[in-house]
């Protein structure tokens, strides 16, 4: 192995976590431990209305019937779900109405992280792009900038906690209906014991004037985070969502199981993109956040599209499929990924995508790297029904390795019932050959910039599906770990 | 192995077992008329022929042709030993092993065997089952000592069949294996090929033709344990009617097992509207300098191919086993021995019309 690939590896097994801070604040936490009483704690916590509790009880009982998956390429201790906290909020004397009510100390945090939880106004001729935020501390959202404006357009834009309250009809319909309450170990648990995440509605016709975005921030200590997101867009509406998230650093490992369902009907679209920067462990694979989370998205209508993107970089344990349901005659799925592993990293993560309706199109674009000592599997699932006449997929899975004690691993299922579908999968594996290397420092780049080239220009195709605001950030996080890793 | 063994093994590892439910098949094929026993084809030259009825050796049946004797050892209880000595080269001679049953053959048979070829050593066998009423299970270990070459040819002709080829090859050695999977209900066969040293190398060649109610499943895994190995593999399966096909193919690459070179590709056609096909292949993968890739396919005939041929004044019947032909002459040209090509050949016109 050449001194370029070795003192790459080295930096990728040194990058810095930069997140890892901790917001000194008094929180409410609920004592440690999963029974019924810790969920009928959150329901009352969060005022629900009866049919919630009783959907969470629900759950639970059945949670308590099943046992955890153990066919992913991971290996951690077992898990002790008594031992952590289920709910842990901020202290807020009364729930703040505007942004001026909220705790400076909150702001700072994000301010920190660099999301604007200040809504920008705009300057005369100048068309700068907006992001409404939904910012979600532990257990509960903090602050959703610019409601007002989405509303004028109809939009519903708020957290879950709140939708339940004010469009209790919405919720109902669509809560649990992609992924049902008994669907896998960590959904249904997420189920009993959610606490916050967004509620989004775009009306019909309606594009989304502006990118939605939640922010997930864990601060407390011994806790997990379980946050259920819901997106819908009605007939011919589109909405681009962003999400990110960041951990401080800490020597215990903490559970992250979200739940986030998506429904599309006819010709809408939705575009759900997702930079995972949870705390990834030390060098030594000493804490980390485990995540183990369900997305799935319905294309209930004709002609509709979802798309989802994700630049997976932190936790120690990524167990992550976001999928598509393709029901809609004509409907469109996409997937694109970019997982990227280092020291005791482990993630398995892939897509599924259901092809049920005519003339379904699906495409799936996954990269992996490893470094260190990570290993990093491709997982995931084409399945042609019948009655998915002309359905039409494209998988590509690439993986980079870098230094020699790493691994790579593609599992995909293929499964296809209808002779007029057209499946095409392939998958390759390889290290950055030094003769690319070569080229590009005969070119005048030093063997630094020449590694971030490449690395970038193997995740191009993945990035450049990211909004503008995010593709910036996950080059730089891309950029990061190439960063001092020669000379 | 058993038919319990398999069952067995079948229940505890469901994740390699995913699409073939061996108990929900066997009563399947319960139901089904049994297969009439066929008479032992003719050949055309004096190769060697070693026959098997009910899963024991008949010498009376046997030809050795110019290979001693000696090379078969040992009896259906012990399990049957081939062996070839270093330097021993048996290309020109293609060694044939024909499992055949007759009206006395119990409901199960199960046939071992152990193939060792001595360092520098050539084989070339074609192991052949005949239709059958029992349900047979084989099990064959296969060593390759430092720089041993073998070619293995496999043919099935329907039936419940279960088949386990295990292979061990020293540093420098070859296996290359030809199936031709004719129907099954069920059939599974699972290749497990170790390269343990430097420089060895496989490749693994199938053609599965299925229809009717036939379900066929061939689960390949490589495993790279040694630097510079390089492995091949091409399954090309044809499905027709309520049939469904399965190819889970994994290439393992362990750690300082570089410069390694494995390709898999996976093509099938779906020729009906009932038929199923479930394709797994699988890399994993623990060293870093290394080239590996997968590639699966599933759909129809091109319909712009079948426009071609029939703008040309081919008939929709001839344009289709044109193109179903070239499908899998892909796998069938690659054969070394010709007698095997055309025995290959002259089975598949078979199964097409």
């Amino acid at each position: 192995m050449s001194t370029t690939t070795d003192a790459l590896a080295r930096d990728l097994a040194s990058q810095a976590y930069k997140y890892g801070f901790v917001t000194d604040i008094d929180s409410d936490v609920a004592p440690p431990g999963l029974t019924e009483s810790t969920i009928h704690f959150i329901s009352t916590k969060k005022g629900e209305p009866a049919w919630l509790l009783d959907w969470r009880l629900k759950a639970f009982s059945h949670w308590r019937t099943m046992a955890e998956p153990d066919w992913a390429k991971l290996h951690y201790p077992p898990i002790d779900y008594q031992a952590a906290s289920y709910y842990a909020a901020p202290k807020q004397a009364n729930k703040p109405k505007t942004l001026d009510e909220v705790d400076p100390e909150l702001l700072a945090t994000y301010a920190k992280l660099g999301i604007p939880l200040q809504e920008q106004e705009i300057l005369a001729g100048v068309t700068e792009r907006r992001v409404a935020v939904d910012a979600v501390f532990d257990s509960v959202s903090v602050a959703t900038t610019y409601k007002k404006e989405l509303e004028s357009h109809g939009i519903i834009f708020c957290p879950i906690s709140e939708a339940v309250h004010n469009h209790p009809d919405l919720v109902r319909k669509y809560l649990g209906s992609v992924v049902p309450v008994t669907d896998n170990f960590f959904a249904t648990l997420n189920s009993a014991v959610f606490t916050d995440g967004s509620f989004v509605y775009i009306p019909k016709g309606v594009r989304c004037p502006m990118e939605l975005s939640t922010y997930f921030r864990i601060n407390a200590e011994n806790t997990g985070q379980f946050e259920r997101t819901l997106i819908i867009a009605d007939e011919g509406a589109s909405v681009s969502y962003l999400e990110g998230c960041t951990a401080p650093k800490r020597d215990e490992n903490q559970l992250h199981a979200a739940v986030v369902e998506l429904v599309a009907l006819d010709d809408a679209n939705i575009k759900y993109s997702t930079v995972q920067n949870w705390y990834p462990g030390d060098k030594d694979g000493k804490g980390g956040i485990y995540n183990f989370v369900t997305k799935r998205g319905a294309c209930r209508g004709k002609r509709s599209k979802i798309s989802w993107t994700q630049v997976e970089t932190g936790s120690a344990i990524t167990w992550k499929y976001p999928s598509c349901v393709l029901q809609g005659d004509d409907s469109v799925g996409e997937f694109y990924s970019v997982a990227i592993t280092n020291n005791f990293q482990q993630a398995d993560t892939g897509t599924k995508m259901i092809h049920i309706g005519k003339n379904t199109k699906s495409t799936i674009i996954a990269k992996g790297i490893s470094a260190g000592r990570a290993q990093s599997t491709y997982r995931g699932l084409v399945k042609i029904l019948r009655t998915a006449k002309g359905a039409r997929n494209k998988t590509q899975c690439d993986s980079l390795l870098i230094g020699d004690k790493c691994g790579a691993h593609t599992v995909p299922y293929i499964e296809s019932r209808q002779p007029a579908a057209r499946v095409e999968h392939e998958a390759t594996t390889s290290k950055v050959s030094e003769d690319q290397l070569f080229y590009c420092q005969q070119r005048g780049l030093n063997a630094e910039e020449a590694m971030a080239l490449i690395v970038n220009g193997f995740c191009r195709e993945v990035l450049q599906e990211l909004p503008m605001e995010f593709a910036v950030e996950a080059q730089k996080l891309v950029g990061i770990s190439l960063e001092g890793s020669v000379g | 192995m058993t038919l319990a063994a398999a069952i067995e093994r079948s229940k505890r590892n469901r994740e390699d077992w995913k699409y073939t439910d061996l108990p929900a098949l066997l009563a399947r094929r319960a139901q089904n008329a049994p297969m009439p026993i066929t008479a032992l084809p003719a050949t055309a030259n004096d190769d060697a022929r070693l026959v098997f009825v009910n899963g024991i050796f008949h010498p009376a049946q046997s030809r050795f042709g110019s290979i001693p004797s000696c090379i078969l050892m040992g009896d259906e209880r012990s399990g049957y030993k081939l062996t070839l000595g270093e330097h021993t080269c048996l290309v020109a001679q293609p060694v044939e092993l024909v499992f055949t049953t007759d009206e006395s053959a119990t409901d199960e048979i199960d046939i071992n065997l152990s193939i060792d070829i001595g360092a520098n050593g050539r084989l070339t066998l074609l192991e052949r089952h005949l239709p059958s009423r029992a349900f047979s299970t084989i099990d064959i270990n296969v060593t390759l000592h430092e720089s041993a070459k073998f070619v293995h040819g496999k043919m099935t002709s329907g039936g419940a069949h279960i088949a386990r080829t295990n292979v061990n090859v020293a540093r420098g050695g070859y296996y290359s294996h030809f199936g031709l999977t004719r129907g099954g209900l069920p059939m599974r066969h699972d290749i497990d090929v170790h390269l343990m040293d430097e420089q060895a190398q496989a490749a693994l060649h199938g053609v599965m033709l299925l229809r009717g109610g036939d379900h066929a499943d061939i689960t390949t895994r490589i495993a790279h344990n040694a630097p510079h190995g390089v492995s091949r593999q091409m399954f090309k399966t044809v499905l027709g009617d309520k049939s469904r096909g399965v190819f889970q193919g994994k290439i393992y690459v362990a750690p300082h097992a570089q410069k390694t070179d494995g390709h898999q590709i996976s093509r099938a056609l779906l020729l009906s509207d009932s038929a199923e096909m479930d394709a797994k292949p699988e890399l994993e993968i623990y060293a870093d300098d290394v080239k590996c890739s997968h590639g699966s396919t599933i759909g129809d005939l091109d319909a712009d191919a079948l426009f071609y041929l029939r703008a040309r004044g081919l008939s929709e019947t001839q344009a289709r086993a044109l193109l179903i032909d070239a499908f899998t002459g892909e796998v069938i040209d690659d054969i070394p021995v010709p007698a095997w090509r055309d025995l290959f050949r002259a089975d598949m016109e078979g199964w097409q019309s």
